[in-house]
């Protein structure tokens, strides 16, 4: 062979190498000119439609994809093709006739000289990462609440410790739960201990005074504890009606105020 | 639709079973106070389990009754808050002011009787 | 995308529009306590059209995109209209029947609240929304 057929050789194998990677990549692959035909669909796009190249290369893209983006300011690949510029984004795309949410990239498509003469788009199934990402979400959803459980100590008094950082998404949640658990244990007194909750502050305070409004309308008196200094300031800062509050030093006088409440004496020895 | 307001003993017991417009929950006010005027009654337990939105004008209604109530001499306790209702009225600042409330008709009616041996001595 | 529209004519309407408020945040997956707020703020503000205007109309909708669930409630009204908006939402305000009473309390349940009104017309749009947590 000679030196000029070797190197014809070598680059007929490096393409016929490139074409089995494109022709072999295992996720939709295809790409369109700027009106939107498509120009080429790898072997795994095609069968998702259960088509053929020849049929599918010619024909609008968004026909023949017809995902919620399509056909609107959502469509990805146009974005691409008139900002010059990669494009991922979450959509959905059906697979022999099932909706399956995709992770869509989308980028122009340009020729040698660096004009874009269209759009190229893969995407990826995400149905498995979805699905644990949802798991992972109920399982830090199980975290906030056992973080925040009620506890029964005693018919009709129910005790929330509070450890952590509390914010407005954590109030809301560790409210609803109060509440629900006041109706469940047919609680007269709720015991709330601050003691673990270093920082306490004006919206947060608020939520505790929404807290025991909202157990007095179901019938509960609150008896929190665990105050700190600062947080003693913050709600003082409040001007609300603190009179409402039953605030105790420690949560030992907490537990004897409660037993009182319940109207039950609890005697040392 | 007209509201029953039964009576046991001294004691009068209603329930809200149905969504209220505006003139039956007006309505059911009068029929309060009415039997209360006529009857002598020491004391009236009003149920609102069944109520799953109570809206600023139904706080105020709510809280108006058992105002009158109280200045006709009887006591009352509103009872039986659903906790999505209890959570809505604190957030919109229209919390149910100056009203016993107790969580269901079995404290409710101890607390009214509570209210009432109060009262006599 | 599914929607309710309806009348505001009487007290019946408000009892109607808070019912079908209620029922759509429940299918659309909402939990009881932001149910109950919708149903709350629909309530109010339907209420504040038969006090203040002749009759309205109410829409609530879908309106949920890929990332969250959300539901938005409009409220129409050829009525008065209310004089100082800044002041009718300011926090404290209460004239206990007067215009725009309730305001305030009804823009802490949702997460938007907008309103226009001009002597004429009046329109409020509420929504309250969620992270979806898996696409449908």
């Amino acid at each position: 062979m000679t030196a000029k057929q070797r190197e014809s050789a070598k680059v007929s194998r490096e393409l016929e190498m490139k074409l089995a990677v494109l022709e072999q990549i295992p996720t939709p692959v295809f790409a369109i000119d700027k009106e939107f035909h498509i120009v080429f669909m790898n072997p795994i796009g095609c069968s998702w439609h259960d088509m053929t190249m020849d049929d599918i290369v010619g024909r609008k893209c968004y026909d023949i994809l017809n995902t919620p983006h399509c056909k609107s300011p959502e469509c990805r690949v146009q974005r691409a093709i008139e900002m010059d510029e990669i494009f991922i984004t979450q959509n959905e795309m059906t697979r022999n006739g099932v909706a399956v949410p995709v992770q869509n990239t989308a980028a122009p498509l340009k020729d040698s000289s660096g004009l874009i003469i269209g759009g190229l788009q893969y995407c990826v199934d995400i149905e498995e990462r979805l699905k644990f990402e949802e798991t992972l979400a109920s399982q830090s959803q199980t975290i906030m609440e056992l973080s925040t459980p009620v506890i029964k100590i005693w018919d009709g008094i129910i005790f929330l410790p509070m450890v952590g950082i509390i914010d407005t998404q954590r109030a809301k949640q560790i409210i609803e739960n109060l509440l629900a658990a006041i109706v469940e244990y047919e609680a007269r007194v709720v015991l709330f201990d601050v003691t673990g909750v270093p920082i306490i502050d004006t919206r947060v305070a608020q939520s505790l005074l929404d807290t025991v409004t909202a157990s007095r309308m179901l019938g509960a008196e609150v008896v929190i504890t665990g105050i700190s200094p600062d947080a003693a300031v913050t709600l003082t800062k409040l001007d609300v009606d603190l009179s409402q509050m039953r605030t105790l030093g420690t949560l030992r006088a907490g537990i004897v105020e409660s037993f009182k409440l319940v109207g039950t004496t609890i005697s040392a020895g | 639709m007209k509201i029953p307001i039964l009576r046991l003993k001294d004691i009068l017991l209603t329930s809200i079973q149905v969504d209220l417009t505006d003139e039956e929950a007006l309505e059911f006010q009068s029929d309060v106070l009415t039997i209360i005027n006529n009857t002598e009654a020491k004391g009236i337990v009003i149920d609102i389990t069944a109520l799953d939105v109570v809206d600023s004008y139904m706080a105020r209604l709510l809280n108006e009754t058992a105002s009158m109530v109280q200045i006709l001499g009887s006591e009352v306790v509103i009872c039986g808050m659903q906790p999505s209702v209890a959570l809505t009225l604190v957030e919109m600042g229209r919390e149910l002011i100056g009203v016993k409330t107790a969580l269901n008709l079995d404290q409710g009616f101890e607390m009214v009787q509570h209210l009432i041996d109060e009262r006599g001595s | 995308m599914e929607k309710v529209t309806g009348a505001i004519k009487g007290q019946y309407d408000v009892v109607k529009a808070r019912q079908e408020a209620r029922e759509m945040a429940r299918n659309l997956g909402f939990g009881s306590a932001d149910q109950t707020r919708l149903a709350t703020a629909v309530s109010e503000l339907t209420r504040n059209v038969i006090q203040h205007a002749s009759n309205g109309m109410y829409i609530i909708s879908d309106n949920s995109d890929q990332q969250l669930i959300a539901i938005q409630a409009v409220v129409e009204d050829n009525g008065p209209g209310i004089p100082d908006i800044e002041k009718a939402l300011e926090y404290g305000y209460t004239t206990k029947r007067g215009l725009g009473a309730g305001l305030p309390g009804t823009k802490r349940l949702v997460n938007n609240f907008e309103i226009e009104s001009r002597p004429g017309y009046t329109k409020v749009t509420i929504s309250i929304a969620k992270k979806r947590r898996y696409m449908r």
